[in-house]
Formats: structure tokens, C-alpha cells, sequence
């Protein structure tokens, strides 16, 4: 394991992709954790079968839901240093423009967080486009 | 209003399953529609996991389940084929699948025209009298294609 409980301080990129791989699906899409900008950056690489409208063409809107689920626990875990995923209860995402064939970016801001429930915004854009492709609210209860 | 016939089960697997590779890629299954009810089935399989030491599919490929039945219900109604994309969608998720069980996506049209499509969609594991998500979404409708084997005349909007 990580280690983190033996430190203070908060799980690094390589500590969270490691408890985020322990989770079949996350390693299904591929996705890769890393710092940018000290923001925790949460991709998800282009690959031909995610692909929802290939006549737009288009990325399945559940591709980047699953991104932007992920992203929201990725940050939630480096937050609260937490060992394992949190458990999601809700989740609200608005799509804002098409995401084409590229890789997609994500990264999630802690809202608000109590010993029970936390509240993320998380964003997922493509390039360099100002506009992001979609925006989610994702709840987490942090107990069991 | 088109006097096409509905779409089959076979004709809608095609079209909403087949041609979308995420949907093919989880393996959903179309297995029931009438109009305004779609009803698919996402097979479990180990990839999709989201917990390992419960063996439950993970929230995503539920989503993408849930974004996709959603989409196409409105195909139930129109018995022609439009393209429709997600505004937004709101999912509760009430808990967790069971150990190794497939999902079934069932989605209700609420409100649908050449705007809009309200759909509401529910996923169990067996048992729709215990959802394991609720989901309320919208979606932008586009016009029938104006040629090709998809068109339906007469109809667009």
C-alpha cells in the first residue's frame, strides 16, 4: 500500500492513481493521474471504444461522466487522504460542448465537506478550449 | 405524424447498441420497448468493476447505461431515427449493485418534442422495487436526416 497513513501530509498523483487502479473499471478506461499546475489532473485517453457518435464524431456523454466521477473521487481521496474511494451518492453533470477525438482532461474542486457528506465540482475540457466539455456536482457521503 | 412502424428490438440493438461503440463495448442488450419505455440490460463483466473487494460494477458504466437508454427512448416514440445528445443528466445512486450482477436500464419518456426529450431512468439488479440509481436527464432532438435509409419525409421538424 501507500503508506499514507504514516505521513501527514496529503497523497501525492502516484498515491492516488494507486488506489484509483484498484478499481477494475478505472483501469478499463485507461485513466492517468498526475500534478499540473499543483491541480490534480485526471485524464482520460482518447481510445476508439468510447467513442458515442462516430458520424459527429463524438465521445459517449458516459465516457465523460465516468471521467468526471472519477476525477471528483481522485481529489475527494487527495483532500481527505483517504485509503479507498469514497462512496458517490449523487451526481449532476451538464454538458457544455462536444468532446471530439482527443484525450480529456478533468479537474475537481472540494466545495464543501463536513464529516459526513463532501460536495465536488469537477470540470472535464479537451485542448485548449476555454469552453469545457462538461461540468458535474458529484456528493460523497464519507461515512459508512 | 410518421406512420413508420416501431422500431424492433433488433432494429433499435442496431441502432443505438451496434453503431455506438461505447454501447458495444459494455455489451448492453436492448431487451424491451414500447412507446416511451425503453428497457436494455448491461451485462456484468470483471472489467467493469467498481469495488474489488465486492465485485460491484463501478457508477460509470451504470451511467453510461442509464445516458444511453435515456437518449434513445425518444426512438420508441418517433419510429424514425434522429440524433439526440445529453443537456444534462442528475443520478441519485441509492446503492450499490449486487456481487456480480448485471444491470437493467429502464427509461420512461416524460416530455418529448422537436426541442426537448425529459426522460426519466431507473437501474436495478433484478428487482425494480429496489433501484440501485434514479436518474432524470434531458436531451437536445435534432431533425430526421434529410436523406439516406434514416429519413422519414414529411417529418422534420
Amino acid at each position: 500500500m501507500s503508506g499514507i497513513s504514516e505521513r501527514s501530509g496529503r497523497p501525492d498523483a502516484g498515491e492516488v492513481q494507486q488506489i484509483l487502479d484498484a478499481v477494475p473499471f478505472v483501469r478499463t478506461l485507461g485513466i492517468r493521474v498526475s500534478m499540473v499546475d499543483d491541480r490534480l489532473t485526471v485524464c482520460l485517453p482518447y481510445a476508439p471504444h468510447i467513442v458515442g457518435n462516430p458520424k459527429v464524431p463524438a465521445l459517449h456523454g458516459g465516457a465523460l461522466a465516468s471521467l468526471l466521477q472519477i476525477a471528483a473521487t481522485a481529489e475527494l481521496i487527495r483532500v481527505t487522504a483517504a485509503r479507498k474511494p469514497p462512496r458517490m451518492f449523487s451526481q449532476t453533470i451538464e454538458y457544455l460542448a462536444g468532446a471530439g477525438m482527443l484525450d480529456t482532461v478533468a479537474t475537481a474542486t472540494v466545495v464543501s465537506r463536513s464529516r459526513r457528506y463532501a460536495n465536488v465540482r469537477v470540470e472535464a475540457r479537451q485542448g485548449t478550449s476555454t469552453r469545457p466539455a462538461a461540468v458535474a456536482t458529484v456528493q460523497f457521503l464519507l461515512v459508512e | 405524424m410518421s406512420e413508420a412502424k416501431p422500431f424492433t428490438l433488433e432494429e433499435l440493438q442496431q441502432r443505438f447498441i451496434t453503431q455506438i461503440p461505447f454501447n458495444e463495448f459494455l455489451g448492453l442488450r436492448v431487451v424491451g420497448a414500447s412507446p416511451g419505455r425503453l428497457v436494455a440490460e448491461l451485462p456484468f463483466s470483471a472489467g467493469l468493476v467498481g469495488d474489488a473487494d465486492t465485485n460491484a460494477m463501478a457508477e460509470g458504466p451504470i451511467t453510461t447505461a442509464i445516458d444511453a437508454v435515456c437518449g434513445s427512448v425518444a426512438l420508441t416514440i418517433w419510429h424514425h431515427f434522429r440524433r439526440t445528445a445529453t443537456l444534462d443528466l442528475r443520478l441519485d445512486f441509492l446503492r450499490a449493485p449486487g456481487a456480480g450482477l448485471g444491470v437493467t436500464i429502464e427509461a420512461d419518456s416524460i416530455s418529448l418534442n422537436e426541442h426537448l426529450s425529459i426522460v426519466r431512468g431507473v437501474a436495478h439488479d433484478g428487482d425494480p422495487a429496489r433501484p440501485i440509481a434514479i436518474a432524470t436527464a434531458s436531451f437536445a432532438t435534432f431533425p430526421p436526416r434529410a436523406t439516406g435509409p434514416d429519413s422519414t419525409p414529411g417529418v422534420a421538424s
